[in-house]
């Protein structure tokens, strides 16, 4: 078969043309002999996973070994779990969603480090990958963490919009210098990794707000439209609601939307100071 | 609880009930056009803290500090506060028993402790001082760390590994420099 693009004129116009000939019939048999695909070199990996059962609540949490040919398998953890469950082990139980890093459904510590397993991909080295729920959260089931508490605490900062002037006959307009101050803060998809990274937050979660939710709370403060500004730092004026945050950094550090909850917990603080 | 509210549907069957719904909907409907503003109010009860802390009770806590990746972030922080804790017993530890050794003849004074460290080889003099130098050293720099941090300067995932790598090279070649006077 061969191809040319030749100009032809048309009209006056010069444009180019696709010229190609019909490839003759030996040339067709002599391509259907198909070529061998090469036998793909056995790939494996292993993971060790976090079981509990709450059917089973005397048996004591475990890691169960799962083997997943990589040959057939996609590139994220989430693949390889979806693959455990589908083909291997149906009762293996965890959440998950839109599988590209937007719900925040799958959130766990893979590797000792807490990200989202659909954006995570696996390390293919020989070594076994484990896999836990969210660290010190109360277990569902397998890889499901119980996070009432921290919707529940997310809830508490009034996260919308609130202001004192009477409400507008028209929309709520911001500057474009204004709109700039929310990058970084609006992206959060509260998916509670840095949360549940956070040291503070293991041992206070029951009066410490975290990472996430303090960042949202900083997320209204800063928004130009909201006039609640001195009540919302009013409310965290207490030991423990936003001062168990020692800097530890784990926060940004794990974050999979690579936000900076740190950050923004330090600019309450500051401002809390020169209040 | 819920009897209330099952009922309340199942006395409004009937032709004269959806009829008397039709009329009450269209009178309450707002002209063309008109954006509707109002939230509407939330019949879910508030989230109640107290069925979770009875689930609890039967649910397994995940793993945390002994599966969580080392990292430098949470580390230097641990050892910031272990640094600290330390510097406060010795301090204060070592400040009291001075105080109190007279009274109880401890023979906790200044002429048997330089005699006793002059008895100790030159290595164990350098190791101890180390030993000592290195947490107040270490502890000193992070505070300022901590103090820049403060000013929410550093605080990027970068600043914050160039001035834990700092802080570690600082504090580590002042207390050998502290060590070895």
């Amino acid at each position: 078969m061969s191809f040319s693009i030749v100009k032809q004129s048309v009209l006056g116009l010069s444009r180019p043309v696709f010229k190609y000939s019909i490839p003759t019939i030996p040339v067709i048999a002599a391509r259907t002999f198909a070529t061998e695909a090469p036998t793909p070199v056995k790939k494996s990996k292993t993971f060790q996973i976090y079981r509990w059962n709450p059917e089973q609540p005397a048996e004591k949490p475990k890691l169960q070994t799962y083997e997943v040919d990589m040959n057939s398998c996609g590139p994220m953890v989430l693949d390889a779990l979806i693959k455990i469950k589908n083909e291997i082990d149906p009762t293996l139980t965890f959440r998950r969603s839109c599988r590209e890093g937007i719900c925040g459904s799958c959130a766990m510590n893979i590797g000792g480090r807490n990200t989202l397993a659909c954006i995570c991909k696996i390390e293919v080295d020989g070594k076994p990958t484990k896999i836990y729920p969210l660290p010190h959260t109360y277990v569902i089931k397998d890889l499901i963490p119980d996070l009432t508490q921290f919707y529940a605490q997310y809830k508490s900062i009034e996260p919308f919009l609130k202001q004192k002037t009477p409400e507008l006959e028209r929309e709520n307009l911001q500057s474009i210098e204004d709109r700039k101050k929310l990058d970084g803060l609006y992206e959060c998809i509260l998916c509670a990794c840095c949360s549940t990274s956070c040291p503070s937050y293991w041992w206070n979660s029951d009066q410490y707000l975290g990472p996430a939710v303090l960042m949202q709370a900083y997320r209204w403060m800063i928004d130009s439209r909201d006039q609640f500004g001195p009540e919302r730092r009013q409310a965290l004026q207490n030991p423990f609601s936003l001062y168990r945050c020692h800097t530890i950094m784990n926060c940004a550090k794990t974050c999979p939307k690579g936000l900076n909850p740190g950050l923004a917990i330090a600019q309450i603080k500051k401002e809390m100071a020169l209040e | 609880m819920f009897a209330p509210r099952l009922a309340a549907p199942l006395r409004t069957v009937g032709p004269a009930a959806i009829a008397k719904n039709v009329i009450t909907k269209t009178r309450v409907m707002a002209p063309v056009g008109t954006r509707i503003l109002s939230t509407s109010q939330s019949n879910q009860k508030e989230v109640t803290v107290a069925p979770l802390i009875e689930q609890r009770k039967n649910r397994p806590l995940s793993p945390h500090m002994t599966i969580y990746q080392p990292q430098l972030t949470w580390y230097m922080s641990g050892f910031h506060r272990f640094t600290g804790g330390a510097l406060a017993v010795g301090f204060y530890g070592g400040a009291i028993a001075y105080a109190v050794a007279p009274m109880v003849g401890l023979g906790f004074d200044t002429a048997t402790i330089t005699s006793t460290i002059a008895t100790l080889p030159v290595a164990a003099k350098v190791l101890g001082k180390l030993v000592i130098a290195f947490p107040f050293t270490f502890h000193s720099f992070n505070g300022m760390r901590h103090l820049l941090w403060d000013t929410t300067k550093g605080l990027t995932l970068k600043g914050v590994y160039t001035t834990g790598y700092t802080v570690l090279g600082l504090s580590t070649v002042s207390a050998l420099a502290l060590a070895l006077i």
